[in-house]
Protein backbone atom coordinates (compact mmCIF):
# COMPACT_ATOMS: atom_id res chain seq x y z
CA UNK A 1 0.00 0.00 0.00
CA UNK A 2 2.84 2.39 0.73
CA UNK A 3 6.59 2.50 0.23
CA UNK A 4 8.59 2.35 3.46
CA UNK A 5 11.96 2.87 5.07
CA UNK A 6 14.00 5.69 6.53
CA UNK A 7 17.55 5.25 5.23
CA UNK A 8 17.04 7.28 2.07
CA UNK A 9 14.36 8.61 -0.22
CA UNK A 10 13.07 5.67 -2.19
CA UNK A 11 9.90 6.86 -3.83
CA UNK A 12 11.44 7.71 -7.18
CA UNK A 13 9.44 6.99 -10.28
CA UNK A 14 10.78 4.07 -12.23
CA UNK A 15 12.71 2.43 -9.42
CA UNK A 16 12.18 -1.15 -8.33
CA UNK A 17 11.11 -2.35 -4.92
CA UNK A 18 14.28 -2.84 -2.91
CA UNK A 19 12.93 -4.27 0.31
CA UNK A 20 10.36 -3.52 2.94
CA UNK A 21 12.25 -3.90 6.19
CA UNK A 22 11.85 -0.91 8.41
CA UNK A 23 14.85 1.36 8.14
CA UNK A 24 16.30 -0.39 5.11
CA UNK A 25 15.12 2.18 2.65
CA UNK A 26 12.72 -0.24 1.03
CA UNK A 27 10.26 1.21 -1.40
CA UNK A 28 10.32 1.96 -5.08
CA UNK A 29 8.27 3.59 -7.76
CA UNK A 30 5.53 1.04 -7.89
CA UNK A 31 3.95 -1.52 -5.63
CA UNK A 32 3.62 -3.93 -8.53
CA UNK A 33 -0.11 -4.06 -7.92
CA UNK A 34 -2.84 -2.59 -10.05
CA UNK A 35 -6.12 -2.25 -8.20
CA UNK A 36 -8.04 -2.47 -11.48
CA UNK A 37 -6.72 -6.00 -11.81
CA UNK A 38 -7.70 -7.09 -8.34
CA UNK A 39 -10.73 -9.17 -7.43
CA UNK A 40 -12.99 -7.76 -4.77
CA UNK A 41 -16.18 -8.47 -2.83
CA UNK A 42 -18.90 -6.06 -1.91
CA UNK A 43 -22.38 -5.87 -0.53
CA UNK A 44 -24.61 -4.02 -2.96
CA UNK A 45 -26.63 -1.00 -1.91
CA UNK A 46 -30.17 0.08 -2.77
CA UNK A 47 -31.14 -3.47 -3.74
CA UNK A 48 -34.82 -2.90 -2.88
CA UNK A 49 -34.94 0.11 -5.22
CA UNK A 50 -33.22 -1.55 -8.19
CA UNK A 51 -35.19 -2.97 -11.06
CA UNK A 52 -34.27 -6.62 -10.42
CA UNK A 53 -36.01 -6.65 -7.03
CA UNK A 54 -38.75 -4.27 -8.13
CA UNK A 55 -39.60 -6.51 -11.09
CA UNK A 56 -39.26 -9.90 -9.44
CA UNK A 57 -39.75 -9.26 -5.74
CA UNK A 58 -36.66 -11.37 -5.15
CA UNK A 59 -32.92 -11.11 -5.05
CA UNK A 60 -30.74 -13.26 -7.33
CA UNK A 61 -29.88 -16.71 -6.01
CA UNK A 62 -26.43 -17.59 -4.73
CA UNK A 63 -24.24 -18.47 -7.70
CA UNK A 64 -26.03 -16.14 -10.15
CA UNK A 65 -23.67 -14.38 -12.56
CA UNK A 66 -23.51 -10.58 -12.58
CA UNK A 67 -21.58 -8.02 -14.56
CA UNK A 68 -20.38 -4.62 -13.45
CA UNK A 69 -21.74 -1.66 -15.38
CA UNK A 70 -21.43 2.11 -15.21
CA UNK A 71 -24.86 3.69 -15.58
CA UNK A 72 -24.30 7.00 -13.84
CA UNK A 73 -23.35 4.95 -10.77
CA UNK A 74 -21.70 1.54 -10.68
CA UNK A 75 -24.21 -1.30 -10.64
CA UNK A 76 -24.16 -5.05 -10.52
CA UNK A 77 -26.28 -6.20 -13.45
CA UNK A 78 -27.97 -9.59 -13.85
CA UNK A 79 -27.93 -11.69 -17.00
CA UNK A 80 -31.49 -10.51 -17.79
CA UNK A 81 -30.23 -6.93 -17.93
CA UNK A 82 -31.79 -5.81 -14.67
CA UNK A 83 -29.75 -3.85 -12.19
CA UNK A 84 -29.43 -5.74 -8.92
CA UNK A 85 -27.79 -3.09 -6.73
CA UNK A 86 -25.33 -0.24 -6.61
CA UNK A 87 -21.75 -0.54 -5.49
CA UNK A 88 -20.78 1.52 -2.46
CA UNK A 89 -19.09 4.74 -3.49
CA UNK A 90 -15.81 3.49 -2.01
CA UNK A 91 -15.60 1.46 -5.22
CA UNK A 92 -15.92 4.52 -7.46
CA UNK A 93 -12.34 4.01 -8.63
CA UNK A 94 -13.68 1.12 -10.71
CA UNK A 95 -15.35 3.60 -13.04
CA UNK A 96 -11.90 4.61 -14.25
CA UNK A 97 -10.97 0.95 -14.63
CA UNK A 98 -14.04 0.35 -16.79
CA UNK A 99 -13.19 3.48 -18.78
CA UNK A 100 -9.79 1.89 -19.36
CA UNK A 101 -11.56 -1.17 -20.75
CA UNK A 102 -11.18 -3.47 -17.77
CA UNK A 103 -14.35 -5.52 -17.33
CA UNK A 104 -15.55 -7.49 -14.35
CA UNK A 105 -17.58 -10.67 -13.90
CA UNK A 106 -19.33 -11.34 -10.63
CA UNK A 107 -20.97 -14.20 -8.81
CA UNK A 108 -23.54 -13.79 -6.05
CA UNK A 109 -21.92 -15.14 -2.89
CA UNK A 110 -24.80 -14.45 -0.50
CA UNK A 111 -28.28 -13.07 -0.89
CA UNK A 112 -31.37 -12.60 1.20
CA UNK A 113 -34.85 -11.16 0.70
CA UNK A 114 -35.41 -10.35 4.38
CA UNK A 115 -35.27 -8.53 6.70
CA UNK A 116 -34.05 -6.22 3.96
CA UNK A 117 -33.04 -7.35 0.46
CA UNK A 118 -29.29 -7.83 0.38
CA UNK A 119 -26.80 -9.20 -2.12
CA UNK A 120 -23.09 -9.82 -1.66
CA UNK A 121 -21.03 -10.37 -4.79
CA UNK A 122 -17.51 -11.52 -5.64
CA UNK A 123 -16.18 -9.68 -8.71
CA UNK A 124 -13.14 -10.62 -10.77
CA UNK A 125 -11.51 -8.71 -13.63
CA UNK A 126 -11.83 -10.51 -16.96
CA UNK B 1 4.64 25.53 -24.19
CA UNK B 2 5.72 28.85 -22.71
CA UNK B 3 6.45 29.40 -19.07
CA UNK B 4 3.17 31.26 -18.83
CA UNK B 5 1.53 27.82 -18.97
CA UNK B 6 3.73 26.51 -16.21
CA UNK B 7 2.57 26.85 -12.64
CA UNK B 8 5.22 27.87 -10.16
CA UNK B 9 4.95 26.20 -6.77
CA UNK B 10 6.42 28.31 -3.99
CA UNK B 11 7.06 27.20 -0.43
CA UNK B 12 9.30 25.13 1.78
CA UNK B 13 10.85 21.74 1.11
CA UNK B 14 10.92 19.61 4.20
CA UNK B 15 11.30 15.97 5.15
CA UNK B 16 8.25 14.04 6.28
CA UNK B 17 8.94 11.17 8.59
CA UNK B 18 5.95 9.03 9.49
CA UNK B 19 6.39 6.93 12.58
CA UNK B 20 5.69 3.22 12.30
CA UNK B 21 2.35 2.15 13.65
CA UNK B 22 0.35 -1.03 13.81
CA UNK B 23 0.30 -2.55 10.33
CA UNK B 24 2.66 -0.04 8.72
CA UNK B 25 6.38 0.59 8.74
CA UNK B 26 8.01 3.98 9.02
CA UNK B 27 7.93 6.21 5.98
CA UNK B 28 10.39 8.84 4.79
CA UNK B 29 9.47 11.25 2.00
CA UNK B 30 10.23 14.69 0.78
CA UNK B 31 7.41 16.82 2.07
CA UNK B 32 6.26 20.42 2.01
CA UNK B 33 5.80 21.46 -1.61
CA UNK B 34 7.05 18.06 -2.78
CA UNK B 35 3.50 16.81 -2.31
CA UNK B 36 2.19 19.43 -4.72
CA UNK B 37 4.99 18.54 -7.13
CA UNK B 38 4.01 14.88 -7.12
CA UNK B 39 0.42 15.83 -7.82
CA UNK B 40 1.34 18.00 -10.79
CA UNK B 41 3.68 15.36 -12.17
CA UNK B 42 1.03 12.65 -11.81
CA UNK B 43 -1.53 14.86 -13.53
CA UNK B 44 0.89 15.48 -16.42
CA UNK B 45 1.05 19.22 -15.73
CA UNK B 46 4.04 21.47 -16.23
CA UNK B 47 5.45 23.09 -13.14
CA UNK B 48 8.50 24.67 -11.61
CA UNK B 49 9.62 24.99 -8.01
CA UNK B 50 10.65 28.06 -6.04
CA UNK B 51 11.70 26.86 -2.63
CA UNK B 52 13.15 27.58 0.73
CA UNK B 53 15.19 24.53 1.59
CA UNK B 54 18.01 23.62 3.97
CA UNK B 55 21.38 23.33 2.28
CA UNK B 56 21.84 19.67 3.14
CA UNK B 57 18.66 18.75 1.32
CA UNK B 58 19.05 20.76 -1.88
CA UNK B 59 20.94 18.28 -4.02
CA UNK B 60 18.52 15.48 -3.21
CA UNK B 61 15.45 17.69 -3.57
CA UNK B 62 16.60 19.05 -6.92
CA UNK B 63 17.27 15.54 -8.21
CA UNK B 64 13.85 14.44 -7.01
CA UNK B 65 11.95 17.34 -8.58
CA UNK B 66 13.75 17.08 -11.91
CA UNK B 67 13.07 13.34 -11.99
CA UNK B 68 9.38 14.10 -11.57
CA UNK B 69 8.58 16.54 -14.31
CA UNK B 70 9.83 19.80 -12.81
CA UNK B 71 10.98 22.35 -15.39
CA UNK B 72 13.18 24.38 -13.08
CA UNK B 73 14.15 24.59 -9.43
CA UNK B 74 14.77 28.05 -8.00
CA UNK B 75 16.19 28.38 -4.50
CA UNK B 76 14.68 31.32 -2.68
CA UNK B 77 16.43 30.78 0.60
CA UNK B 78 18.03 28.55 3.15
CA UNK B 79 16.50 27.11 6.28
CA UNK B 80 18.81 27.08 9.27
CA UNK B 81 18.62 26.20 12.93
CA UNK B 82 16.43 23.17 12.38
CA UNK B 83 16.58 20.08 10.17
CA UNK B 84 13.22 20.80 8.51
CA UNK B 85 11.98 17.37 9.51
CA UNK B 86 8.36 16.84 10.47
CA UNK B 87 7.51 13.72 12.43
CA UNK B 88 4.00 12.49 11.75
CA UNK B 89 2.16 10.43 14.30
CA UNK B 90 -1.05 9.65 12.46
CA UNK B 91 -0.79 9.58 8.66
CA UNK B 92 -4.41 8.52 8.26
CA UNK B 93 -5.79 11.61 10.02
CA UNK B 94 -8.45 9.76 11.92
CA UNK B 95 -7.79 12.53 14.40
CA UNK B 96 -5.21 15.25 14.80
CA UNK B 97 -2.19 14.27 12.72
CA UNK B 98 0.22 15.01 15.57
CA UNK B 99 2.80 16.83 13.43
CA UNK B 100 6.07 17.59 15.19
CA UNK B 101 8.25 20.09 13.36
CA UNK B 102 11.58 19.32 15.03
CA UNK B 103 13.36 22.29 16.56
CA UNK B 104 10.70 24.57 15.09
CA UNK B 105 11.33 27.34 17.61
CA UNK B 106 14.92 27.63 16.37
CA UNK B 107 14.06 27.50 12.69
CA UNK B 108 15.00 30.53 10.60
CA UNK B 109 14.80 31.50 6.95
CA UNK B 110 17.84 33.05 5.29
CA UNK B 111 16.91 34.49 1.86
CA UNK B 112 19.24 33.97 -1.09
CA UNK B 113 21.62 36.76 -2.12
CA UNK B 114 21.25 37.91 -4.75
CA UNK B 115 17.53 37.29 -4.72
CA UNK B 116 16.53 35.22 -7.75
CA UNK B 117 13.55 36.36 -9.74
CA UNK B 118 10.62 34.26 -10.86
CA UNK B 119 9.41 36.68 -13.49
CA UNK B 120 8.98 33.98 -16.15
CA UNK B 121 5.95 32.61 -14.34
CA UNK B 122 2.44 33.99 -14.55
CA UNK B 123 0.71 31.58 -12.19
CA UNK B 124 2.15 31.06 -8.73
CA UNK B 125 0.67 28.80 -6.09
CA UNK B 126 2.00 29.54 -2.65
CA UNK B 127 2.14 27.23 0.34
CA UNK B 128 2.99 29.62 3.17
CA UNK B 129 5.39 28.61 5.89
CA UNK B 130 7.94 30.42 7.96
CA UNK B 131 9.04 32.68 5.12
CA UNK B 132 7.65 36.14 4.43
CA UNK B 133 5.10 35.74 1.65
CA UNK B 134 5.44 39.41 0.76
CA UNK B 135 9.02 38.68 -0.32
CA UNK B 136 7.51 37.04 -3.40
CA UNK B 137 5.95 40.24 -4.71
CA UNK B 138 9.09 42.10 -5.86
CA UNK B 139 10.57 39.05 -7.57
CA UNK B 140 7.38 38.03 -9.39
CA UNK B 141 6.20 39.20 -12.78
CA UNK B 142 3.90 42.24 -12.37
CA UNK B 143 1.25 40.30 -14.30
CA UNK B 144 1.58 37.15 -12.27
CA UNK B 145 -1.40 35.94 -10.30
CA UNK B 146 -1.22 34.12 -6.99
CA UNK B 147 -3.11 31.33 -5.29
CA UNK B 148 -2.65 30.55 -1.63
CA UNK B 149 -3.17 27.36 0.30
CA UNK B 150 -3.50 28.74 3.80
CA UNK B 151 -3.79 25.49 5.73
CA UNK B 152 -0.56 26.46 7.50
CA UNK B 153 1.65 29.47 7.89
CA UNK B 154 -1.02 32.19 7.83
CA UNK B 155 -2.42 33.44 11.10
CA UNK B 156 -4.35 36.39 9.73
CA UNK B 157 -5.95 36.86 6.31
CA UNK B 158 -4.82 40.47 6.37
CA UNK B 159 -1.32 39.21 5.69
CA UNK B 160 -2.49 38.52 2.13
CA UNK B 161 -3.75 42.05 1.60
CA UNK B 162 -0.72 43.11 -0.43
CA UNK B 163 -1.78 40.59 -3.08
CA UNK B 164 -5.32 41.94 -3.37
CA UNK B 165 -6.41 42.10 -7.00
CA UNK B 166 -3.93 39.42 -8.02
CA UNK B 167 -5.34 36.45 -6.11
CA UNK B 168 -7.00 33.69 -8.09
CA UNK B 169 -7.73 31.17 -5.38
CA UNK B 170 -7.61 30.84 -1.63
CA UNK B 171 -7.71 27.33 -0.28
CA UNK B 172 -8.15 26.27 3.32
CA UNK B 173 -8.76 23.04 5.18
CA UNK B 174 -10.99 22.39 8.14
CA UNK B 175 -7.88 21.01 9.85
CA UNK B 176 -6.25 24.43 9.98
CA UNK B 177 -6.24 26.64 13.05
CA UNK B 178 -7.17 29.61 10.87
CA UNK B 179 -10.38 27.85 9.83
CA UNK B 180 -11.15 26.83 13.41
CA UNK B 181 -10.78 30.44 14.48
CA UNK B 182 -12.72 32.08 11.65
CA UNK B 183 -15.13 29.58 10.19
CA UNK B 184 -15.73 26.68 12.50
CA UNK B 185 -19.10 27.93 13.76
CA UNK B 186 -20.34 29.64 10.62
CA UNK B 187 -18.71 29.50 7.22
CA UNK B 188 -20.20 32.86 6.26
CA UNK B 189 -17.81 34.60 8.67
CA UNK B 190 -14.88 33.03 6.91
CA UNK B 191 -16.24 33.85 3.46
CA UNK B 192 -16.75 37.46 4.47
CA UNK B 193 -13.14 37.63 5.60
CA UNK B 194 -11.91 35.96 2.42
CA UNK B 195 -13.86 38.49 0.32
CA UNK B 196 -11.70 41.23 1.78
CA UNK B 197 -8.76 39.95 -0.21
CA UNK B 198 -10.88 39.47 -3.33
CA UNK B 199 -9.94 36.09 -4.81
CA UNK B 200 -11.87 34.58 -7.71
CA UNK B 201 -12.60 31.40 -5.77
CA UNK B 202 -12.35 29.99 -2.30
CA UNK B 203 -12.02 26.25 -1.73
CA UNK B 204 -12.92 24.78 1.64
CA UNK B 205 -11.54 21.28 2.00
CA UNK B 206 -13.63 19.40 4.56
CA UNK B 207 -11.60 16.24 4.90
CA UNK B 208 -13.74 13.08 4.65
CA UNK B 209 -16.88 15.15 4.20
CA UNK B 210 -15.91 16.51 0.77
CA UNK B 211 -15.11 20.06 -0.34
CA UNK B 212 -16.95 23.20 -1.30
CA UNK B 213 -15.81 25.54 -4.02
CA UNK B 214 -17.18 29.05 -3.52
CA UNK B 215 -16.99 31.17 -6.65
CA UNK B 216 -16.88 34.67 -5.21
CA UNK B 217 -17.42 36.30 -8.60
CA UNK B 218 -20.78 34.73 -9.36
CA UNK B 219 -21.69 33.48 -5.85
CA UNK B 220 -22.10 29.89 -6.97
CA UNK B 221 -21.10 26.91 -4.82
CA UNK B 222 -19.90 23.60 -6.21
CA UNK B 223 -20.15 20.67 -3.83
CA UNK B 224 -17.48 18.07 -4.38
CA UNK B 225 -17.81 14.78 -2.51
CA UNK B 226 -15.17 12.70 -0.81
CA UNK B 227 -14.46 9.22 -2.05
CA UNK B 228 -13.84 7.29 1.13
CA UNK B 229 -11.68 4.24 1.08
CA UNK B 230 -8.81 2.88 3.12
CA UNK B 231 -6.48 5.77 3.85
CA UNK B 232 -2.82 4.88 3.36
CA UNK B 233 -1.32 8.31 3.95
CA UNK B 234 -3.23 11.55 4.13
CA UNK B 235 -0.16 13.78 4.45
CA UNK B 236 0.02 16.24 1.58
CA UNK B 237 -3.31 15.18 0.11
CA UNK B 238 -4.67 18.69 0.43
CA UNK B 239 -1.58 20.12 -1.27
CA UNK B 240 -2.14 17.85 -4.26
CA UNK B 241 -5.75 19.04 -4.47
CA UNK B 242 -4.65 22.66 -4.42
CA UNK B 243 -1.83 22.37 -6.95
CA UNK B 244 -3.79 20.39 -9.51
CA UNK B 245 -6.83 22.65 -9.18
CA UNK B 246 -4.82 25.81 -9.69
CA UNK B 247 -2.83 24.36 -12.57
CA UNK B 248 -6.03 23.34 -14.35
CA UNK B 249 -7.95 26.55 -13.67
CA UNK B 250 -7.85 27.36 -17.40
CA UNK B 251 -10.46 24.59 -17.77
CA UNK B 252 -12.77 26.54 -15.48
CA UNK B 253 -12.72 26.38 -11.71
CA UNK B 254 -15.41 23.74 -11.41
CA UNK B 255 -13.68 21.15 -13.55
CA UNK B 256 -10.33 22.12 -12.08
CA UNK B 257 -11.62 21.47 -8.58
CA UNK B 258 -13.01 18.08 -9.52
CA UNK B 259 -9.68 17.09 -11.08
CA UNK B 260 -7.90 18.26 -7.96
CA UNK B 261 -10.24 16.10 -5.93
CA UNK B 262 -9.49 13.10 -8.12
CA UNK B 263 -5.73 13.49 -7.79
CA UNK B 264 -6.00 14.03 -4.04
CA UNK B 265 -8.16 10.94 -3.62
CA UNK B 266 -5.58 8.76 -5.34
CA UNK B 267 -2.75 10.37 -3.35
CA UNK B 268 -4.41 9.32 -0.10
CA UNK B 269 -4.41 5.72 -1.22
CA UNK B 270 -0.81 5.09 -2.22
CA UNK B 271 2.68 6.42 -1.62
CA UNK B 272 4.11 4.72 -4.70
CA UNK B 273 4.60 7.47 -7.30
CA UNK B 274 4.13 5.32 -10.39
CA UNK B 275 0.94 3.81 -9.00
CA UNK B 276 -0.22 7.31 -8.17
CA UNK B 277 0.47 8.62 -11.66
CA UNK B 278 -1.13 5.64 -13.38
CA UNK B 279 -4.29 5.90 -11.33
CA UNK B 280 -4.56 9.68 -11.74
CA UNK B 281 -4.16 9.40 -15.49
CA UNK B 282 -6.81 6.71 -15.55
CA UNK B 283 -9.23 8.67 -13.42
CA UNK B 284 -8.86 11.76 -15.60
CA UNK B 285 -10.47 9.83 -18.46
CA UNK B 286 -13.80 10.19 -16.66
CA UNK B 287 -15.89 13.14 -17.73
CA UNK B 288 -16.99 15.80 -15.30
CA UNK B 289 -20.59 14.62 -15.69
CA UNK B 290 -19.60 11.05 -14.85
CA UNK B 291 -17.82 12.26 -11.75
CA UNK B 292 -20.86 14.16 -10.63
CA UNK B 293 -23.10 11.17 -11.28
CA UNK B 294 -20.88 8.79 -9.36
CA UNK B 295 -21.19 10.95 -6.28
CA UNK B 296 -19.57 10.09 -3.00
CA UNK B 297 -19.70 11.23 0.58
CA UNK B 298 -20.96 14.74 1.24
CA UNK B 299 -21.08 15.88 4.83
CA UNK B 300 -19.98 19.49 5.25
CA UNK B 301 -18.27 20.45 8.48
CA UNK B 302 -21.15 22.58 9.68
CA UNK B 303 -23.81 19.96 8.93
CA UNK B 304 -22.15 17.39 11.17
CA UNK B 305 -23.33 19.15 14.32
CA UNK B 306 -26.95 18.59 13.24
CA UNK B 307 -26.63 14.91 14.08
CA UNK B 308 -26.06 13.27 17.42
CA UNK B 309 -23.92 10.19 17.83
CA UNK B 310 -24.60 8.03 20.89
CA UNK B 311 -21.37 6.68 22.30
CA UNK B 312 -22.03 3.15 23.50
CA UNK B 313 -19.10 1.91 25.50
CA UNK B 314 -17.70 1.43 29.00
CA UNK B 315 -16.86 5.09 29.34
CA UNK B 316 -16.17 4.56 33.04
CA UNK B 317 -13.47 6.20 35.09
CA UNK B 318 -12.17 2.90 36.43
CA UNK B 319 -11.32 0.95 33.27
CA UNK B 320 -8.55 1.14 30.68
CA UNK B 321 -10.35 2.68 27.72
CA UNK B 322 -7.61 4.30 25.69
CA UNK B 323 -9.16 3.11 22.41
CA UNK B 324 -12.54 4.55 23.35
CA UNK B 325 -10.93 7.89 24.18
CA UNK B 326 -9.11 7.81 20.84
CA UNK B 327 -12.40 7.18 19.03
CA UNK B 328 -14.07 10.10 20.84
CA UNK B 329 -11.13 12.36 20.00
CA UNK B 330 -11.39 11.31 16.38
CA UNK B 331 -15.13 12.02 16.18
CA UNK B 332 -14.73 15.38 17.89
CA UNK B 333 -11.78 16.32 15.66
CA UNK B 334 -14.13 15.88 12.72
CA UNK B 335 -16.75 18.08 14.40
CA UNK B 336 -19.23 15.35 15.22
CA UNK B 337 -21.59 15.83 18.12
CA UNK B 338 -20.78 12.91 20.40
CA UNK B 339 -23.25 12.21 23.18
CA UNK B 340 -21.60 10.35 26.05
CA UNK B 341 -24.31 8.95 28.34
CA UNK B 342 -21.99 8.15 31.20
CA UNK B 343 -20.48 11.62 31.09
CA UNK B 344 -23.83 13.34 30.63
CA UNK B 345 -26.01 11.31 32.97
CA UNK B 346 -23.38 10.44 35.51
CA UNK B 347 -21.38 7.38 36.42
CA UNK B 348 -23.11 5.13 38.90
CA UNK B 349 -21.26 4.55 42.15
CA UNK B 350 -20.32 0.98 42.91
CA UNK B 351 -22.38 -0.49 44.43
CA UNK B 352 -25.47 1.50 43.48
CA UNK B 353 -29.07 1.26 44.54
CA UNK B 354 -32.11 0.29 42.50
CA UNK B 355 -33.38 3.84 42.24
CA UNK B 356 -30.13 5.14 40.79
CA UNK B 357 -29.91 2.21 38.39
CA UNK B 358 -33.44 2.77 37.09
CA UNK B 359 -32.88 6.49 36.70
CA UNK B 360 -29.67 5.86 34.77
CA UNK B 361 -31.30 3.27 32.56
CA UNK B 362 -34.17 5.62 31.76
CA UNK B 363 -32.01 8.64 30.98
CA UNK B 364 -29.54 6.64 28.90
CA UNK B 365 -32.35 5.02 26.96
CA UNK B 366 -33.96 8.39 26.29
CA UNK B 367 -30.64 9.72 25.07
CA UNK B 368 -30.20 6.71 22.82
CA UNK B 369 -33.61 7.33 21.27
CA UNK B 370 -32.72 10.99 20.67
CA UNK B 371 -29.55 10.18 18.77
CA UNK B 372 -29.27 9.58 15.05
CA UNK B 373 -26.73 6.79 15.15
CA UNK B 374 -24.64 4.78 17.57
CA UNK B 375 -20.89 4.48 17.71
CA UNK B 376 -20.14 1.44 19.83
CA UNK B 377 -16.83 0.53 21.43
CA UNK B 378 -17.59 -2.68 23.35
CA UNK B 379 -14.31 -2.92 25.25
CA UNK B 380 -14.06 -5.87 27.63
CA UNK B 381 -17.31 -7.21 26.16
CA UNK B 382 -19.09 -4.71 28.32
CA UNK B 383 -22.64 -6.10 28.71
CA UNK B 384 -24.23 -2.66 28.85
CA UNK B 385 -22.68 -1.75 25.51
CA UNK B 386 -23.82 -5.00 23.91
CA UNK B 387 -27.37 -4.41 25.14
CA UNK B 388 -27.25 -0.88 23.72
CA UNK B 389 -26.11 -2.25 20.37
CA UNK B 390 -29.09 -4.63 20.38
CA UNK B 391 -31.53 -1.90 21.39
CA UNK B 392 -30.21 0.36 18.64
CA UNK B 393 -30.59 -2.30 15.99
CA UNK B 394 -34.15 -2.92 17.15
CA UNK B 395 -34.85 0.82 17.02
CA UNK B 396 -33.54 0.92 13.45
CA UNK B 397 -30.62 3.16 14.32
CA UNK B 398 -27.40 2.65 12.39
CA UNK B 399 -24.65 1.16 14.53
CA UNK B 400 -20.94 1.40 13.81
CA UNK B 401 -18.97 -0.96 16.02
CA UNK B 402 -15.31 -0.26 16.68
CA UNK B 403 -13.84 -3.37 18.29
CA UNK B 404 -10.12 -2.63 18.57
CA UNK B 405 -9.36 -5.69 20.69
CA UNK B 406 -11.52 -7.98 18.53
CA UNK B 407 -13.41 -9.24 21.56
CA UNK B 408 -16.89 -9.16 20.04
CA UNK B 409 -16.60 -10.88 16.67
CA UNK B 410 -20.01 -12.35 17.19
CA UNK B 411 -22.54 -12.85 14.40
CA UNK B 412 -25.21 -10.61 15.88
CA UNK B 413 -22.79 -7.80 16.60
CA UNK B 414 -21.02 -8.01 13.26
CA UNK B 415 -24.08 -8.43 11.06
CA UNK B 416 -26.25 -6.06 13.05
CA UNK B 417 -23.73 -3.26 12.67
CA UNK B 418 -23.45 -1.39 9.41
CA UNK B 419 -19.70 -1.48 10.05
CA UNK B 420 -17.78 -3.75 12.35
CA UNK B 421 -14.02 -3.23 12.41
CA UNK B 422 -10.97 -3.15 14.61
CA UNK B 423 -9.68 -0.25 12.50
CA UNK B 424 -10.76 3.25 13.49
CA UNK B 425 -10.24 4.52 9.93
CA UNK B 426 -12.94 2.11 8.70
CA UNK B 427 -15.33 3.10 11.47
CA UNK B 428 -14.78 6.78 10.85
CA UNK B 429 -15.51 6.33 7.15
CA UNK B 430 -18.69 4.43 8.02
CA UNK B 431 -19.76 7.23 10.34
CA UNK B 432 -19.26 9.80 7.59
CA UNK B 433 -21.15 7.66 5.09
CA UNK B 434 -24.02 6.97 7.49
CA UNK B 435 -24.59 10.59 8.43
CA UNK B 436 -24.09 11.73 4.83
CA UNK B 437 -26.97 9.47 3.82
CA UNK B 438 -29.14 10.74 6.66
CA UNK B 439 -28.31 14.29 5.65
CA UNK B 440 -29.19 13.58 2.02
CA UNK B 441 -32.58 12.19 3.04
CA UNK B 442 -33.32 15.35 5.01
CA UNK B 443 -32.71 17.59 2.00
Amino acid sequence: MGSTGSGRFTDYSGTKITGTTSGSGGGGGTSGNDRCQQAFSCTLEEVAQCDYFVQTGMVPAVGSPLTLVLHRRLFGKAANGHRVGALPTSFNYLAACIESEVNYAGVVRASSNAPVPSVTVDFTPI
Amino acid sequence: MTTSDVVLVAGEVIVDYTLPYSGAECKLRLGGIAHAARGLWAAGLDYAIAAFCPEYLREEAQRYFLAHGCREVIWLGNVVGAPSVIVIGDPTEVSHQAYEDLLREQKRIVPEHPVPDVKHYKSIVVFPGLFDINSLLPIANPDANFSFDIAYGIEDLASLSAFRGRIKAVIISTSSTLFLGLGSDDVSHLIAAIRQIDPEVFLLKENRGGSRLFNLQNDSVEQIPASLSKTVNSVGVGDVFTAVMVALSHKGWVEAAWRGYQAATVYSQTTYPDDFRRDVQRSFKLSLQTLRDLGGTVLPWHVRQLFSIYLAGPDFSYINKVELDRAVASLQYHNFKVRRPIQENGELPRPSNDVDRQRTYDTDYELLKECDMVFAVPLERDPGTLVEIGMSIALGKPVVTFDPRIENNNTMVMCGSIEYSAVLDDCLNATFNTLAKLSERLQ
